[in-house]
């Protein structure tokens, strides 16, 4: 079972999975950064959407 | 000092990342703005806000240009699912046989028209190995293709890379549009003459001087009264056409006269004999489909950007947009940054990816109607655009956030007024190589407009010479820098049989790109000058 679940793992983090899951990072972040920073204007939603964005980025300086 | 240095950096990057560590632009893309992002905070005064509002704005910008470039790949793989692509080709390589005709009228003109459509290297794809049937040798037919569809990149892909350099330099497009395609003129003509030069040498040369004069003639005008028009999206694809239908006239006229020399045909066992369509079997998907049955979709994209300039439909769009606010900023050193209403604003009537959804729609019913849209052409065609998009999506919004932040903390004008200060009058000269550079480290003329269109016009400010003509110079030496940029110089060889060998066609396309860039410089300092 242990194996199964660690192959199922791996399955979800090769190369080009992470190129998907990068997009979908920046494409779901970028609703919150704006209503962090403009709408809401709240510190902690900036911080934490600009933290998506940049492990986003060092995803993808792993995965491209 | 150390501040110009710091604000180079990001870019420094970007250069050295792509070129010399060969990383992709994704992934160089990256890590420019993880590094802008760290430099802006700790040098730079700006806090996690201010650096959240430019990622923000630039995603902004981003969904702006990668709208664009979605729908237009999905148009291309829906009409090459039902066979269309198919059939404007070989209907493009039955209409002439004069090998020089068929450099001009196909490696020109028609790569021009792939660019207008689609873009991102798909000219190239498409139209080098349709070259190759008809009898180039593989090499010369991917630079062929390479140097000669560089005129249409900056107003092709349905003006993606013209509404970039329009939105990050704010210039309205009645200023830019029609100046960029007046200047465009020279280039061109030029990318004529080096695919004539290309095909055949000297001889080819000298012998297309009229018809090559004739069809970049045409090509330009159409170019220039389509942006004067308010029609810059498909500036480059009508002209494509205008050039294939110019060019298949004159070559049954004097303006092309005498055999041409044939030293396109391949070697023993490479390629068919010059002239043939391609054999029957290969690529024969849309053998029932008819010219303008597989041309449908452009049709209706091309009737619905000109019923978008009828004035009452002006009128009712004025209203119909979609664009975010943004407050006003200011770093920590007292560099502000004015507040933005509707940012990258998209107009629904005037957007090219409504247009091209609205085209779909209506190619879909009209396949409908006659039975001949094939099951599942819709889901496959999606499929391909969001494996062949989702790279691309990634690359452009991580290196518009970098050019965006740097752009909103200051770093950008600083580099500007460097740049003035080290080349004084002499800029206008430099200014489209920086075009070039941009598209030579992403593949990408948008991505050029965006990582270097401010910067340019902050130097023209600086100098205070016109921020149009610079502007337009940066996308015009993009557009031209495609010939020779690395991302789309592997599709060529990739697609020809050529992998492995990238450096034989780039040296046959560099010298071109280079001369026609200089050319294009010496004309805008002529102009600034004058």
């Amino acid at each position: 079972m242990f194996d199964r679940i660690r192959q199922n793992v791996s399955g979800a983090f090769t190369k080009d999975r992470v190129k998907q899951y990068v997009f979908w990072a920046i494409a779901i972040d970028s609703p919150l950064i704006y209503v962090g920073a403009v709408t809401l204007d709240d510190p902690v939603l900036t911080l934490a959407s600009l933290a998506v964005l940049g492990a986003a980025g060092a995803l993808a300086l792993w995965a491209y | 000092m150390v501040n110009v240095l710091l604000a180079a950096l990001p870019l420094a990057v970007l250069l050295a990342s792509i070129i010399a560590l060969k990383w992709s632009a994704p992934r160089a893309g990256a890590a420019a703005f993880l590094v802008v992002a760290a430099i802006a905070l700790v040098f730079f005064e700006s806090d996690p806000r201010l650096i959240a509002i430019g990622s923000a704005k630039g995603l902004s910008l981003s969904f702006f240009v990668l709208s664009i470039i979605w729908t237009s790949v999905l148009l291309y793989n829906v009409v090459d699912e039902l066979g269309g692509i198919d059939v404007i080709g070989r209907t493009m390589t039955r209409l002439v046989g004069d090998p020089l005709a068929q450099a001009l009228v196909v490696g020109w003109a028609f790569s021009g028209f792939m660019q207008g459509i689609a873009g991102f290297g798909v000219p190239v794809a498409v139209v080098a190995p349709l070259m190759v049937f008809m009898g180039f040798g593989a090499a010369r037919a991917a630079a062929i293709v390479l140097v000669g569809h560089a005129w249409a990149v900056s107003f092709g892909s349905l003006g993606a890379s013209y509404f970039t350099i329009q939105l990050v330099t704010k210039i309205p497009g009645e200023e830019i549009g029609p100046h960029m395609a007046a200047l465009f003129a020279l280039p061109t003509i030029v990318t004529g003459f080096a695919v004539a030069h290309l095909q055949g040498g000297m001889p080819s040369l000298r012998r297309g001087i009229p018809i090559v004069l004739v069809m970049g003639g045409s090509m330009a005008l159409c170019t220039w009264a389509l942006a004067w028009a308010g029609a810059p999206q498909v500036a480059a694809l009508v002209s494509g056409l205008v050039g294939c239908g110019v060019g298949w006239l004159a070559a049954r006229t004097p303006l092309l006269p005498g055999p041409g020399p044939h030293p396109n045909l391949p070697p023993q066992g490479e390629g068919i004999r010059e002239g043939n369509p391609p054999p029957e079997g290969e690529g024969t998907r849309g053998r029932s489909l008819s010219f303008h049955m597989a041309f449908l979709p452009y049709y209706a994209v091309l009737a619905l950007n000109i019923l978008s300039q009828v004035p009452a439909v002006k009128e009712v769009g004025a209203s119909l947009f979609w664009g975010l606010d943004y407050p006003a900023t200011e770093t920590g050193t007292g560099y502000a940054v004015d507040a933005e209403d509707s940012y990258a604003k998209i107009r629904l009537l005037r957007h090219p990816a409504p247009m091209i959804l609205l085209s779909l729609a209506l190619t879909y019913g009209v396949f409908l109607v006659r039975r001949s849209w094939k099951p599942g052409a819709g889901l496959s065609a999606a499929r391909k655009t969001y494996s062949q998009c989702v790279s691309t999506s990634v690359g452009i919004a991580t290196m518009v956030m970098m050019a965006v932040v740097m752009t909103d903390t200051g770093m950008t004008v600083l580099l500007g007024r460097t740049i003035a200060d080290i080349t004084q009058t002499a800029f206008p000269v430099f200014s489209p190589f920086i075009g070039v550079l941009g598209t030579f480290m992403t593949g990408s003329n948008t991505n050029s407009n965006v990582m270097f269109g401010v910067l340019q016009q902050e130097t023209a400010g600086a100098l205070g010479v016109s921020a149009v003509t610079i502007a337009a110079v940066q996308s015009i030496g993009g557009s031209l820098g495609s010939a020779i940029a690395p991302a789309k110089v592997l599709v060529g060889t990739a697609i020809v049989g050529l992998s492995g060998k990238e450096g034989e066609v780039m040296k046959r396309t560099i010298p071109y790109c280079l001369l026609i860039v200089l050319l294009v410089g010496i004309q805008a300092w002529i102009l600034l000058n004058l």
